[in-house]
């Protein structure tokens, strides 16, 4: 696991998401550090995709979506009108539950973003197309085909594919919800390890619903928690104190795998 | 007993009805064929029409007609994708303007073709100063396709779902390579049908024209003459011309393969628009 | 690690042309409503500002001596669209229940692309065979523009209440069959009643196709202006009067047919409304 800097990267304060009179989650308060794997836990519907979606201002696509409260990205306010959310999604990349690649090949998935963000010379382009689909182990069995529909691989290689595409723009934050819900256990195992190694020079936060997998990854936890018709935080911390001692009974119940 | 004596009743009815509708359409394509292939030639395609079209070709029409689409196309395609890309990417669904403005073009939809030939004769022809021309008539068609195909273009757009919106911007796309680049691609067999179905519109009609693009049954020698339709062709030689039948059915029988070409062969053209999308970068 | 630079942040200059193109060409768009709206009106205008109502709509037809009745006519539109929906309705009903219960699959299969074929038939075609067919045995009558108007919104209908029972999905239809009904009572006491809604729409849409078709019944009614007195006698519609007498009309004649234009712009406007109601109330409804 890796060392754990001082300084955080994120630090959220009073957060609130509703969409028209629904809470999502309200009031949370917590901080992600800069480098390692923050782990999200706790049941369905407590907020956890609605906390990473406002991380990435990706709640601004949501008509009726209401967001109170501060969000500071290495001391930048990230919530404000004026902020440039263009700029703001090429540091905080977001990974979805189920793959999402462009029905576009396999190239055009990695390289029309990067296009986009200003690379304009090909061999740069293709540079880092083969360093990120090396990165996330994909590069030795798509080679011959990058030119392929990207919907034709299989569903780990999809999920990997999405993560090499976000990884070419070299994210400073990179928010995955359930990366590995919806990929067999071998996959599984391969998108773990890839973000032990990310967690070395990035921050991380992994919404999952796996117990062992946070167990496993997670130098950071948080738990959330559905109180008074809204999802909340009712623990946070290294991972190791909070696996141990939460200190919120729902909390201290939900970890040691007890139905309340 | 009742029952099934109801049921078998029901069953019957349901039997004789489509071998009735069946049977009655198929000889009406029978029948349009019977009379019609006969006075196939190539002639037909290549010479100009004589004795009041009974006899030579309807090469002039066909030219007329092809421009007057094509100007019909030229106009509505912008214009259409521009207020589908408006009502489903630029307007907020929660706007008043847009349920406005989407109810509008629904009228609009609904409005009898004849009374577009009313409109494009005041405006294109007369406010215009456009007279009875091919131009008066290609834009008369395509106000009048205009709110099919902006709205079946908007439902092509809006069905690309969350998914890929989301992906896109949560990789830090703006909103116009989101939608050059994801939404058009995903959408363009649904564009496509629209376009086709529009097409089909505005190559089947016929009163629309009859006061906008005019009879004119000579070869056009520019946009601003008048040019006669393949329906109004059709129209002219079966109510005004006596012994224009035959011919009346030869016409009628091209137009109605041009209608079938026209859709076989935008099918064939989103294949492969598509695959060549999903493969260069 | 060396990576190549990516630019810190491009100020999408591209979007705001976007929303500009947009905005622009949608306002085209939409203002061809407003436009067709009031070109109508403003070619009307000289007449009903000096006509009383009435005579606009009284019974009699003579432009030589200003005399602009549409009653006759309008309600000749009316009968003739009627009778065409009355005649396709069962008839398309029946058929969709055919193709969605008892047609075996290749006889659907070839039925279905038949009507897609048919409903794209251009009406001059339709009004053509018509003429040629069935008014040589009819004569040009009301019964023959009610034959060849009916027949020529069929395919259209029957597709459309096709697919609106295909929209019942087949929850309801397992669940009639698994109290063991039979296929008759499943179709008709079971899924049409359930796409009633849709069903109505269909008839709404044809009903304005019907009522804006102008070259298929003009091609087979005859024409003459009176009251459609019985089914064997010749009738005018209003799109078909537009059609026969705006290419010599000037000034007040001129302006009454497109007061024939602007009653049927409101007429197909009326279903329009009629069947959006109808969709929004089947939305609160089902929602």
């Amino acid at each position: 696991m890796s060392e754990i800097r001082s300084r955080p990267k994120l630090v959220i304060e009073n957060l609130s998401v509703r969409y028209g009179a629904r809470w999502a989650f309200r009031d949370v308060s917590f901080e992600i550090p800069d480098g390692g794997l923050t782990a999200l836990v706790g049941p369905s519907g407590c907020g956890k995709s609605s906390l990473l979606h406002c991380l990435d201002r990706l709640t601004d696509l949501i008509p009726g979506a209401r967001v109170d409260g501060s969000i500071r990205l290495d001391d930048e306010e990230v919530l404000g009108p004026k902020v440039d959310v263009l700029a703001l999604r090429r540091r905080i990349g977001l990974i979805s539950q189920a793959p999402n690649p462009f029905a576009a090949s396999l190239r055009k998935n990695v390289e029309m973003p990067l296009t986009e963000h200003g690379m304009k010379d090909p061999q740069e382009r293709q540079d880092v197309l083969e360093r990120v689909l090396r990165e996330v182990g994909l590069w030795d069995e798509v080679a011959d085909r990058l030119d392929v529909d990207a919907l034709s691989l299989s569903g780990g290689q999809q999920q990997r594919l999405c993560i090499a595409r976000a990884l070419a723009l070299q994210p400073e934050v990179l928010l995955l919800d359930e990366p590995c819900s919806a990929l067999d256990p071998l996959a599984r195992g391969v998108v773990e390890d890839l973000l032990t190694a990310l967690a070395e020079r990035m921050s991380l936060v992994v919404v999952t619903h796996d117990l062992a997998q946070a167990r496993r990854l997670a130098d950071e936890l948080a738990v959330f928690w559905w109180r008074g018709g809204a999802g909340c935080l009712v623990a946070s911390g290294p991972a190791e104190r909070v696996f141990v001692d939460p200190a919120d009974p729902d909390a201290a119940a939900y970890l040691r795998g007890e139905r309340s | 007993m009742d029952d099934s004596l109801r049921d078998r009743v029901a069953t019957a009815a349901a039997w004789a009805a489509a071998v009735l509708v069946g049977l009655v359409l198929t000889w009406l394509l029978f029948d349009l064929a019977r009379r019609g292939l006969p006075a196939w030639s190539l002639e037909l395609v290549v010479a100009s029409p004589r004795d009041a079209g009974r006899a030579g070709g309807i090469a002039p029409i066909l030219v007329s007609t092809a421009l007057i689409l094509l100007t019909c196309l030229a106009a509505v395609v912008p214009v259409g994708l521009g207020t589908a890309v408006l009502l489903s990417e630029v307007l907020s669904e929660d706007r008043l303007i847009t349920r406005v403005s989407r109810r509008s073009l629904d009228l609009l939809a609904g409005v009898p073709s004849i009374v577009f030939g009313l409109f494009g004769n005041a405006f294109f022809c007369v406010a215009l100063g456009l007279g009875f021309s091919i131009l008066s008539g290609g834009l008369t068609l395509a106000v009048m396709v205009l709110p099919l195909f902006a709205r079946a273009s908007e439902e092509a757009l809006r069905s690309v779902g969350r998914r890929d919106r989301l992906a896109a911007a949560a990789l830090g796309l703006s909103r116009t390579r989101t939608l050059w680049s994801v939404l058009l691609p995903r959408a363009l067999p649904a564009l496509i049908a629209a376009l086709v179905l529009s097409l089909g519109r505005a190559a089947a009609e016929t009163a629309a024209l009859v006061f906008t693009s005019g009879y004119v049954a000579r070869m056009p020698s520019s946009l601003f003459d008048s040019g006669r339709a393949l329906s109004v062709h059709v129209l002219d030689l079966a109510l005004n011309v006596p012994g224009g039948d035959a011919r009346a059915a030869a016409s009628a029988l091209l137009l109605l393969v041009v209608l079938l070409m026209i859709n076989s062969g935008a099918l064939a053209l989103g294949s492969r628009l598509q695959r060549r999308l999903v493969a260069t970068a | 690690m060396s990576w190549p630079r990516l630019s810190p942040s491009s100020p999408p200059a591209r979007d705001r042309i976007l929303g500009l193109t947009a905005r622009a060409t949608g306002l085209l768009g939409v203002s061809a409503v407003v436009l067709v709206g009031l070109f109508l009106l403003k070619e009307t205008g000289s007449l009903l500002g000096r006509v009383p109502l009435e005579a606009l709509f009284g019974s009699e037809w003579q432009p030589s001596l200003g005399r602009y009745g549409l009653a006759p006519i309008l309600v000749g539109s009316v009968t003739v669209t009627l009778g065409s929906v009355l005649l396709a309705t069962p008839l398309g009903v029946l058929l969709a229940v055919f193709l969605q219960f008892h047609a075996p699959p290749s006889v659907a299969t070839v039925l279905l692309r038949g009507l897609e074929l048919l409903a794209g038939v251009p009406s001059v075609v339709f009004g053509f065979l018509g003429l040629t067919s069935l008014a040589p045995l009819l004569g040009q009558t009301l019964l023959t523009g009610v034959l060849v108007l009916g027949l020529m919104i069929l395919p259209t209908l029957a597709l459309l209440a096709h697919s609106g029972l295909a929209s019942v999905g087949s929850g309801p239809r397992l669940a009639a069959a698994a109290l063991g009904l039979s296929v008759p009572a499943i179709a008709w006491r079971v899924i049409v009643p359930a796409a009633r809604r849709t069903l109505t729409t269909a008839v709404l849409l044809a009903t304005g196709r019907a009522l804006g078709e102008t070259m298929a019944v003009l091609m087979v009614t005859g024409n003459v202006i009176d009251w459609p007195r019985s089914l064997t006698a010749p009738v005018r519609t209003l799109t078909a009067h537009v059609a026969l007498e705006m290419s010599y009309a000037e000034g007040d004649h001129r302006a009454a047919l497109f007061l024939s234009g602007l009653v049927l712009f409101l007429l197909a406007g009326a279903l329009v409304v009629l069947g959006a109601r109808l969709g929004r109330a089947g939305a609160t409804a089902r929602g």
